[in-house]
């Protein structure tokens, strides 16, 4: 019974969603194969961790997390899993990956959400402002806080900013998602959330702040240039509405195809971040996972956020012709 | 080339940052007359504070000279962000320009793949590779550009598809002219300006992403590199914050220096959108 | 001489109020009541799984909730916990623990034999790495009654009642495990103990939280209400987190070396350096005694005298340690000795050993090639293999560092023999069996095996007098023969002992009496308490 999709929209959304598992496959399979590559197992580094062991309880352990079958077998049986939305179980953990996943995939959220908005309009603000008095000393301040920004390294400001902040004037906490002893409940919980909130978010903001500030600019000076701004400026509108009616539409789609790309590279930069901050979230689960080849675990994150990027970039995509009728989805 | 730089140098910017990335390639290349016996040698005292003693920039736990890990540390600075950068673009433009100029199936292939390196999670991506090959300058430099090459290829398959269709490539199609020699002498000549200019960002991108990869530990222990020497003095911030302020600002200056660059080649080459 | 008379008088006086006061200051501290301790523990365990898990952090946690049949004093005297009573047999092949009567799990059920029964048995005994080999000479636990338990062994096992605290041996409850698949219960995260605090909940990435056992066996105790354990991954952030109090103590090697002594200057913290006792932990360079030319014992000697150890100690691990004179520490008293060759700081002495065994210099001042795998385990290792590069690189041995990740560390070094040189730290324990013969014991060259003999010495004497140790029951005896293995080994010279660690806790002023016992942190923590200010 073949299914026939009439809304070209709904059609678009078929082939990107069929498109993205095909690429999440495609994923899975490459870092399942790359990570044989790297010697040892997890089996050895709980040994080792252990600090000693015997060769019986290193099989025997082996034969109970699977790892002693062939490694295509192994790849078979994890693909035939992930289908079936079961992402497996972390034997380092003593819990199944999912679990694990959802468990730091509120933190880690709420920091790159956090983070992107703070970005997002505050980047494009200060790059719509230094385009709007372009040459003038705003424009060179944000110019050259926006180059700053870019070009420290990430965990260098954020070792500042917990130094200036949190030791010196003590206006914010060091790390942390709560302050631990306190078992705050309800809106005080909140609160307590969005203080230690501020030094992480600020630290992942900085850099695509400047990005997102330096890219609406240059937007918007192009933008300028069209044709159709002159003609509104001649026909005898006010600055401010050519600026906020006609330049900046036009001058934000290439900020958005960039804030798709950004959500990729922001879960990156959340490793750091998170280290830094001991904040609780995928970032770094993925990172110690890695170390101890809990490969259950960081294939279950690498899927989680694969998954997630390509859902961004489809709703990207689809914003992207909305807001520019001239480009069709095809 | 007069023009060139006639409209490069309009940009101060521009022309302060190639100053600067002057200056440090001329540190680097010297850097084995300045400090003879190399960045790692003991000098016996450690903890020295800069700006008192023989040593200008302090020393540190073990009585190394932070001077000298910034000039010799320019040298491998320098070196991951060119090499990596030059292996990231040769890559990205020729599955760019293949994707772009045959279209079709070879296009979507390639794009397909493309998309696939775009959306893993590109630094935890990187320290996988890093991790599997075990941290040398070779597995960093290698790992960073595995994971940078898409944006380049997505640019240039965009030059691409948009001058493929342009009189000049279609005559040339028509006197009989091979398709390697059209791609190669009619369209990529004319997609260097995105290219060079993307080329520069990918430098500084390579820079920082070295250092954050020396922070979490991962980076190569045999050669002093400004990120290796973050690290090192991380955990004596508070006491001895000149180990690892001074690299740091070392990188920033630098990075800015190449992002400046990359704005005055930007006008420099694309001068419709200089007058502003 | 009425003035000397009445101004000894005044000093008189006022010496002896000064003597007053102290002893009313040391001795007026009572003990508080209440308060949440916050511990501040890296890197966050895996699991709580004590009996199949030894991991430093897994402990930690572990045994707050877990008691064990014994404690350890300081001088590692055992001392009651669950067991009142114990006795070994004349032919030392039964040994008998009467236990505590009234002791409740944390669910109400009552703490029996049968517990001790399972708990090593089936559990220890089956799962924990180091539990597999101590207990491998337990072939049965017999339960006469409720309150006895009587250990049937194969052969004399003089260490073994040495390893009954509760970071070794914790006693699980068998009514709650038993028919589970031990290493899938989910109490393995959320355990039920007899200890002196209780199980709250665990959020992954943040923290434990440990709540007072009200019906604790021991009347009056523990004082504080909870117990908290805090991960945070970023080491500067943890100096921060002490510095502003927001945690109250940190395990060691939690806060790197460099701060440890700066975060002493600090009015509210303090250093203690007493919670390695019962570990004895060592760090050495293990040799690859395979490999042309540190097969020969002068090379290796060679090694060991163009190393400046004190430099180490001081500038890399920033004094927390003494130099080691050979395999067995000086916390296991009653069998060390220093009477062996001493490996003093000597370029020169090296040089010539270097000469004699044939490797002269080529035209850039090099006589031979080694790599160097620093122990993965951050800044202070990776400094010890820079230092090692140039000090070595002194006596013409060039030297390449090679840095990679855990697993791959001991893939490389335990199961290719893949290495030349490595840095690492063992823990002793109490007794030589138990951490140090493993090091040094020809059949523990096991591939595959992290930590175990790695070097590959094997010397037939060597091995014949560590299996007569093992058994020996004579205490003179068995001292007297473990001195003749350190004289042995330290001539031989498979590793270079570099340092005895003193595992450096830094902590709050307001935290009292943390480390009472031989196993420091790893302990109950119920005699610690909290002050106001």
């Amino acid at each position: 019974m073949k299914v026939r999709i009439v809304n070209p929209v709904g059609r678009y959304l078929c082939r990107r969603l069929i498109q993205g598992v095909f690429i999440i496959f495609a994923i899975v399979v490459i870092n399942f194969l790359l990570l044989q590559l790297a010697p040892g197992d997890a089996v050895e580094v709980l040994a080792g961790e252990a600090g000693v062991a015997t060769p019986e309880y290193l099989a025997n352990l082996r034969h109970k997390f699977g790892l002693d079958k062939p490694v295509l077998v192994q790849l078979g049986l994890y693909l035939k899993n992930i289908a079936m939305l079961d992402l497996g179980y972390s034997f380092r953990h003593n819990s199944p990956v999912l679990t694990l996943i959802v468990n730091r995939l509120g933190p880690t959220l709420i920091l790159m959400v956090t983070a992107f908005v703070i970005a997002l309009v505050i980047g494009t603000f200060l790059g719509v402002l230094a385009a709007r008095w372009v040459n003038t000393w705003r424009d060179t301040v944000v110019t050259v806080f926006a180059l700053v920004c870019y070009a420290s390294p990430i965990f260098w400001i954020g070792l500042m900013l917990i130094i200036v902040f949190s030791i010196k004037l003590d206006w914010l906490p060091t790390s942390g998602i709560e302050t631990v002893g306190a078992f705050n409940t309800g809106f005080d919980y909140v609160l307590d959330l969005a203080h230690h909130l501020v030094l992480p978010a600020i630290t992942l903001a900085l850099f695509y702040l400047a990005v997102y500030a330096r890219m609406a600019r240059a937007s918007m000076l192009e933008v300028f240039q069209m044709d159709y701004v002159t003609t509104a400026r001649m026909k005898g509108l006010r600055e401010g509405r050519v600026v906020y009616k006609h330049v900046l539409p036009n001058a934000l789609l290439p900020v958005l195809t960039m804030a798709g790309m950004q959500v990729s590279s922001m879960l990156g930069g959340s490793v750091i971040v998170e280290a830094l901050f001991g904040w609780p979230g995928l970032g770094l689960l993925a990172f110690d996972s890695l170390f101890a080849r809990d490969f259950n675990l960081l294939l279950g994150i690498f899927v989680l956020s694969s998954a997630l990027v390509v859902v961004v970039n489809i709703i990207v995509d689809v914003l992207y012709s909305v807001l520019d009728r001239r480009i069709e989805l095809r | 080339m007069k023009e060139f730089w006639r409209l490069y140098s309009k940009n101060i910017g521009g022309v302060l940052g190639l100053a600067f990335i002057v200056l440090v390639v001329i540190m680097a290349a010297i850097a084995s007359l300045l400090y003879p016996t190399g960045p790692f040698t003991l000098t016996g005292s450690s903890y020295v504070q800069p700006f008192h003693d023989i040593f200008p920039l302090g020393t540190d736990s073990l009585g190394r000279d932070v001077a000298a890990g910034i000039v010799w540390g320019a040298r491998v600075s320098l070196l991951v962000g060119f090499t990596t950068t030059l292996i990231a673009v040769f890559i990205g433009v020729v599955i760019g320009c293949l994707a772009g100029y045959f279209g079709g199936v070879t296009d979507s292939v390639l794009m397909r793949f493309t998309e696939v390196f775009q959306t893993i999670p590109s630094f935890i991506f990187g320290i996988v590779l890093v991790a599997i090959m075990s941290p040398s300058l070779y597995s960093v430099v290698i790992a960073i550009a595995v994971v940078t090459w898409p944006a380049v290829a997505r640019l240039v398959r965009g030059e691409f598809l948009a001058l493929r269709n342009r009189e000049f490539v279609i005559a040339a199609v028509a006197m009989g002219m091979s398709n390697t020699r059209i791609i190669l002498t009619q369209i990529l000549p004319n997609t260097l300006s995105p290219i060079i200019v993307i080329s520069s960002l990918m430098v500084a991108t390579a820079i920082l992403f070295e250092a954050g990869l020396s922070f979490l530990g991962l980076g190569d222990p045999n050669v002093m590199s400004w990120g290796f020497m973050i690290g090192a003095g991380r955990n004596a911030l508070r006491t001895a914050w000149w180990n690892s302020t001074f690299p740091g600002v070392a990188i920033l200056l630098t990075v800015l220096a190449i992002n400046l660059i990359g704005e005055g080649l930007n006008d420099a080459l694309n001068p419709k959108l200089r007058d502003k | 001489m009425r003035m000397q008379l009445v101004s000894f008088l005044r000093f008189a006086v006022f010496a002896m109020a000064g003597i007053w006061l102290a002893a009313v200051g040391t001795t007026s501290l009572a003990q508080e009541r209440g308060g949440t301790l916050i511990l501040l523990v890296h890197p966050e365990p895996t699991t709580l799984a004590s009996y199949s898990h030894s991991g430093a952090t897994t402990t930690i946690g572990a045994t707050k909730v877990y008691d064990g049949l014994l404690e350890y004093d300081r001088q590692l005297r055992p001392v009651p916990s669950l067991a009142t009573e114990w006795s070994t047999s004349e032919d030392g092949l039964s040994m008998t623990f009467k236990l505590r009567k009234g002791v409740k799990w944390h669910d109400g059920k009552p703490f029996t034999s049968a517990d001790v029964q399972y708990s090593i048995m089936e559990g220890i005994r089956e799962l924990h790495p180091r539990g597999h080999t101590v207990f491998a000479v337990v072939d049965s636990i017999e339960t006469p009654d409720q309150y006895t338990a009587v250990f049937k062994l194969s052969k004399p096992a003089p260490a073994l009642i040495q390893t009954f605290a509760s970071d070794e041996t914790p006693m699980i409850p068998r009514h709650l495990f038993e028919g589970s698949d031990l290493t899938t219960n989910p109490l393995n995260n959320a355990p039920v103990g007899t200890g002196p605090f209780m199980f709250k909940e665990w959020v992954k990435g943040s923290h434990i939280v440990f709540e007072r056992n009200p019906n604790y066996w021991r009347e009056g105790f523990p004082y504080l209400d909870n117990v908290i354990a805090r991960f945070i991954s970023d080491a500067g952030t943890r100096v921060s987190a002490l510095e502003k109090g927001e945690v109250h103590a940190s395990i060691n090697d939690a806060v790197p070396h460099e701060d440890v002594k700066r975060l002493d200057g600090l009015d509210h913290l303090e250093v203690v350096r007493k919670g390695h006792v019962a570990y004895g932990p060592i760090l050495l360079l293990e040799i690859n005694n395979r490999r042309p030319p540190l097969d020969q014992i002068n090379v290796r000697k060679a090694l060991a005298h163009a190393i400046d150890r004190q430099f180490v100690i001081d500038k890399i691990w920033f004094g927390d340690g003494v130099i080691a004179t050979g395999p067995i520490p000086e916390t296991q008293a009653a069998f060390y000795t220093d009477d062996v060759y001493k490996y003093d700081f000597n370029p020169e002495k090296a040089r010539k050993l270097l000469d004699e065994a044939g490797l002269k210099p080529n035209a850039d001042g090099v006589r031979f090639e080694i790599t160097h795998d620093m122990l993965p385990f951050g800044g202070a290792w990776q400094r010890l293999g820079e230092y090692l590069k140039e000090a070595l690189g002194d006596v013409g041995i060039k030297v390449t560092l090679r840095q990679q990740d855990f697993p791959t560390f001991l893939r490389r070094v335990y199961t290719d023999y893949d290495f030349d040189l490595t840095s690492t730290w063992f823990i002793s324990l109490a007794d030589p069996t138990m951490g140090v013969q493993r090091i040094y014991w020809g059949k523990n060259i096991r591939k595959g095996v992290g930590f175990s003999n790695g070097s590959g010495y094997s010397n037939p004497i060597v091995d014949d007098l560590w299996e007569r140790a093992a058994v020996e029951t004579n205490p003179e005896t068995r001292a007297e023969l473990y001195k003749e293995l350190q004289r042995i080994i330290v001539d031989e010279i498979p590793v270079v002992w570099m340092m005895e660690r003193r595992l450096a806790i830094v902590k709050n002023t307001r935290v009292h009496d943390l480390i009472t016992t031989a196993q420091g942190l790893r302990d109950g923590l119920y005699r610690t308490w909290l002050s106001k200010e």
